[in-house]
């Protein structure tokens, strides 16, 4: 039964993601259709779902059990629908996966360097626990949904009933954990600490992995060096307790830590592809679905998104020298700013 | 407004010093930008990473923005920095660096530089926070796990009061058990305010015990979990409580005021009834 229950999450964090990302990556072009531009893009678009499907039900104080159904339900058909899209894509990744033979021996030894870097970190999330004191509150916040079937109505410190706690319920992380404990039957805390701790990093890397494909596009084979000093950044940058990479590598499960880790590198992705002369339409997808999954990690979102994404619509606007450009990029984050409106409704 | 907007701009130079630590960061960072400013030739790049990220380290920095921020959570407006991508720029800067020299062994060589410049000005996140080794797969203290299990009854979710050490991890793990406060109460800046916890946590050595019964009956607590680390001034069952059970180092008391209320309504498990006698 055990196997049963860690397998379902295996599944539910490895080819799920992957799988929904193949509607994204589709409507790309072929640098960007590769195995790892797939995973990302998948995370994304279960973030961007769970999000619009899990605010309406969390403010209308609707049953967990229903919203797990719902969103199953979507998943599902979202899956159906990718795995069908994206029945062309193997041949792509099967030729990735070809050139890695053609790559020079030092080449080769770099991405081993990076990989067993990566490996470390990884095994190092799941092996050694950190203690941060608002696990406290966001693990507890999954236990008691998991537990009492609502959302955000129980005080995560005591477990007694609570009027609906607005300032978390548009930003629902835990939440999205407490449907893959659902689903999986494993804990909580097991699922945020021993499973997303470790393939968040690998998602994390993913995505800078994309970066060092475009900055170095015409020079691939500086792109492991690239990605070594990232991780090296990464391990190192620990300065103190409030720079990105510290949230990012010590509290990877929690929303905080997935929008100074992956949704932030994930935005300049995708601004850098869209400042680009032809953007592909899986980009535009990636990016709406960046700035949704940005609110679904922490409140901040509401200022920052809108503030970087208006910024970057006028300097690419003017380098393209298009005002609709410009607008099309600011209109994705209407919605973030839609669910920001709402929050100030309901505060 | 003027003297609002001092503030507030001090306030960001606070957090952006706090941010950077003593470290070389958010200077080596600059110093990325300015390289990048200069030797990067990609137009489409160059608006993204160099004209992009300036402005919104100008705007991020700007007063009347920041007042708005911290108007919103002053707390967090430190996060507004994360949006600086300093790690692409600094190791993309070492890497133009490098493919800018033509000999293996230079290359080679800024690679190493830029590797121990990170490391010498960073720090380890392994050795400079709270990492342990893990002791289950929950990633919280074994004695918590055991305390929650023995508390959790089949057919009720009781009330009980926990030591100040179990609080952070508990609810973590189990939502069958309710608790008259939790690691809210040890944030000094929450200041939350409980006479339990002060009975409870005032004194460091002991429990004053008949304090602490008086206060759980107070909060309606079945379940009183109290540390063997300290002296009991006094005893439980005096107060009308029976050890139901002794866990890593905790003894777990229940009030048999519940307990015959509850073993009449067929609340509890076997095992409490057998040590309530």
């Amino acid at each position: 039964m055990e196997i049963i229950r860690w397998g379902i999450l295996l599944v539910l964090v490895l080819p799920v993601p992957f799988f929904l990302g193949f509607i994204p990556v589709k409507h790309m072009n072929r640098l960007q259709k590769t195995p790892a531009m797939t995973y990302v893009c998948g995370w994304f678009v279960s973030f961007f779902l769970f999000e619009l499907t899990a605010v309406p039900f969390i403010l209308l104080e609707q049953s967990f059990t229903v919203l797990v159904a719902v969103y199953t339900c979507i998943i599902a058909v979202v899956l159906a629908v990718s795995l069908w899209q994206g029945r062309h894509l193997w041949k792509c990744y099967f030729e990735d996966l070809q050139g890695i033979r053609d790559m020079p021996g030092a080449v080769k030894l770099g991405w081993a360097v990076f990989f067993l870097i990566v490996l470390f970190q990884m095994a190092y999330a799941v092996l050694y626990e950190y203690y941060d004191g608002d696990d406290s509150y966001y693990i507890a916040v999954a236990v008691l949904t998991d537990k009492f079937d609502t959302m955000y109505l129980r005080d995560a410190y005591s477990g007694y009933i609570y009027p609906l706690d607005v300032r978390h319920a548009f930003s629902p992380t835990p939440i999205y954990q407490a449907w893959i404990a659902r689903l999986s039957g494993i804990a909580p805390a097991v699922v945020a600490h021993s499973v997303l701790a470790p393939v968040w990093l690998m998602f994390m890397y993913c995505i800078y992995g994309q970066i060092g494909s475009r900055l170095l596009w015409n020079r691939k084979n500086y792109k492991p060096v690239f990605m070594i000093l990232i991780a090296v950044w990464f391990m190192y940058g620990n300065i103190s307790l409030y720079t990105a990479e510290t949230f990012a590598m010590t509290r990877t499960w929690q929303g905080k830590g997935m929008m100074a880790g992956m949704v932030i590198p994930a935005l300049f992705l995708s601004l850098i592809y869209l400042a680009e002369e032809s953007v592909s339409q899986g980009m535009w997808m990636l990016f709406i679905c960046v700035c949704m999954s940005a609110v679904l990690a922490t409140s901040i979102s509401f200022m920052l998104i809108p503030t970087i994404t208006g910024m970057a619509s006028v300097m690419i606007g003017l380098k393209k020298k298009s005002v609709r450009f410009a607008a099309e990029l600011f209109l994705c984050c209407t919605p973030c700013m839609l669910l920001a409106v709402c929050y100030m409704i309901v505060r | 407004m003027l003297n609002e907007l001092a503030a507030v701009t001090k306030a960001v130079m606070e957090d952006v010093l706090l941010y950077n630590n003593k470290s070389f960061l958010i200077p080596l960072f600059l110093i990325a930008l300015l390289f990048l400013w200069v030797t990067e030739k990609d137009r489409k790049l160059r608006v993204v990473l160099l004209y992009l990220v300036a402005a919104i380290g100008i705007v991020f920095l700007c007063p009347i923005y920041a007042w708005v921020g911290m108007k919103i959570d002053a707390d967090i407006y430190y996060r507004v920095l994360w949006s600086l991508p300093m790690g692409i720029l600094v190791c993309y800067s070492a890497v133009k660096l490098m493919i800018h020299f033509k000999a293996f062994v230079s290359k080679l060589l800024v690679l190493i530089l830029a590797v121990l410049m990170i490391v010498v000005n960073g720090e380890l996140v392994y050795t400079n926070s709270f990492h342990i080794r893990s002791v289950n797969t929950y990633h919280i203290p074994q004695q918590v796990i055991d305390v929650a299990d023995a508390l959790k009854l089949d057919n009720y979710k009781p009330i009980a009061v926990l030591p100040a050490e179990l609080l952070p991890f508990f609810r973590q793990y189990s939502a069958d058990v309710f608790t008259p406060y939790g690691r809210n109460i040890l944030e000094p800046a929450w200041t939350f305010q409980n006479d339990l916890y002060d009975a409870m946590e005032g004194d460091r050595s002991a429990y004053d015990v008949a304090e602490v019964a008086r206060c759980a009956r107070n909060h309606q607590c079945a379940f009183v979990v109290l540390s063997c680390a300290k002296q009991m001034n006094g005893s439980m069952e005096e107060q009308g409580y029976f050890l139901f059970r002794f866990v890593q180092g905790y003894f777990i008391y229940m009030d048999y005021n519940y307990y015959w209320v509850f073993k009449e309504q067929g609340l509890l498990d076997a095992d409490v009834i057998e040590a309530g006698g």
